[in-house]
This record gives structure tokens, sequence and C-alpha cells, in this order.
């Protein structure tokens, strides 16, 4: 029998790999930035329905540990992008 | 309990579907800041959603079998919930706010008052 955190966990999955596509194909920085924001919370979500399909509820310890750095690395990166230009050093453009 | 399970396997396919909703909407909205609404329901929705969903679930594990540890797994959810809504739209509202100090404007509309990169932008994130 297939238990439903497993199809949640599926479903997380494919959220995850969608928003790594948008990261991927994402015209601006801010769209890859806004792609990574969300695969950081689906990863939150995925760590803590994984404990309870292989029933070790203890890792959301690890799930909560990702949502701190998740949060911090946004605002890291969106600190840097306004700050400096982030201009390619040969060519003088701002790479999107 | 069943009435405790049905709930947490409705909020738990409730949470899938706004998830996967979010997702396509990040896929195939035209601009960034549509994409950045996209963003939003999946973040609140889906996330509180399951959260809440794991949380009635954890529920039923107190009735079943006695208190093992289960009470400290429901503060950590709900501890892992109240960071997930307290810091999706502050980020949410910094990316967004990022994009618009750049100069970058919405494709589907004619923003009057946008501020210019050179001016503006580049005070803070």
């Amino acid at each position: 029998m297939i238990s439903l955190f497993f199809v949640v966990n599926v479903a997380v999955l494919v959220t995850m790999g969608i928003a790594l596509s948008r990261a991927m194909l994402g015209p601006t920085r801010f769209d890859r930035i806004l792609a990574v924001n969300m695969f950081g919370t689906k990863t939150v979500l995925l760590i803590a329905v994984y404990g309870f399909l292989t029933n070790r509820p203890e890792f959301l310890d690890l799930a909560l540990v990702y949502a701190l750095i998740n949060f911090i690395g946004v605002i890291a990166v969106l600190k840097f992008s306004a700050y400096t230009a982030m201009t390619d050093a040969e060519t003088d453009e701002v790479p999107r | 309990m069943i009435v405790l399970h049905v709930i947490s396997g409705v909020l738990l396919v409730l949470g899938s579907f706004f998830s996967l909703i979010g997702a396509v909407g990040l896929l195939r909205l035209p601009d960034f800041y549509a994409r950045s609404h996209a963003v939003g329901v999946a973040d609140t929705m889906g996330a509180g959603l399951i959260m809440v969903g794991l949380m009635v679930h954890t529920l039923t594990l107190i009735d079943s079998v006695g208190l093992h540890g289960e009470v400290m797994v429901l503060i950590k959810l709900a501890a892992v919930l109240t960071f997930l809504l307290v810091t999706s739209p502050i980020s949410g509202h910094a990316v967004t706010r990022a994009a618009w100090r750049s100069g970058l404007m919405p494709v589907l509309a004619d923003a009057p008052n946008a501020p210019d990169a050179t001016a503006e932008g580049g005070q803070d994130a």
C-alpha cells in the first residue's frame, strides 16, 4: 500500500523540479532568486514529510535548520546583488 | 480516531495541490512579478496546509500509542510552520523590492511612477 506521505513527497519533488527548471530558464536574476527561494521552502517540506514517511519525525530538526539557512541565504544574495554591480569583468555587462 | 485521519489526509492532499499549482504558475506566468504571486501561493497555502496536516497526523499518533515524544514533534512542527509563515513574506517582499529598485518593469502594464535604477536603486535590498 502506497502511503499518503509518499504521494505528498512525490508532489513536493515535482514542485522542486519545476522550480529548478525556472531557476535555469529565468530571464532575470530575480527570477532565479525567487525560484531558489521556493526550492528551499519545498526542501523544508520534503524533509518534514519524509521524516513522517519513514516514521522518524526527528528529521524535523533538519527541516528547521534548512528553513533558517534558506532565509538567511536569500537575504544575503539580495544584499550582494544590491551592493555590487555583478558586472562581468571582460564585457562590463550586467549578467541576467 | 478516523476523523483525524481523514482531516490530515485532506489537508495533505490540498497542500500538495496548492504546491503544484504554485509550481505551474512559476513556470508559466509571463513576468517576474506575476511569478512572485505564484510563489506566494505555494509558500503560504502549500507549506501551511502540509504542516497543519502533519500536526493533525501527530495528534492521531498521540491517541493510539500514548505520549512518546509526540508533544515535542508537535512543538517542532509548530516552530517550522511559524518560521515559514514569518520568513516567506519577508523574503518575497525583499526579492520583489530589489527587482523594482533595479528598474525591472512588468510586461503587462505600464507603471507611470517607476523609480529609475540610477537615482534610487542600490540603496538597500
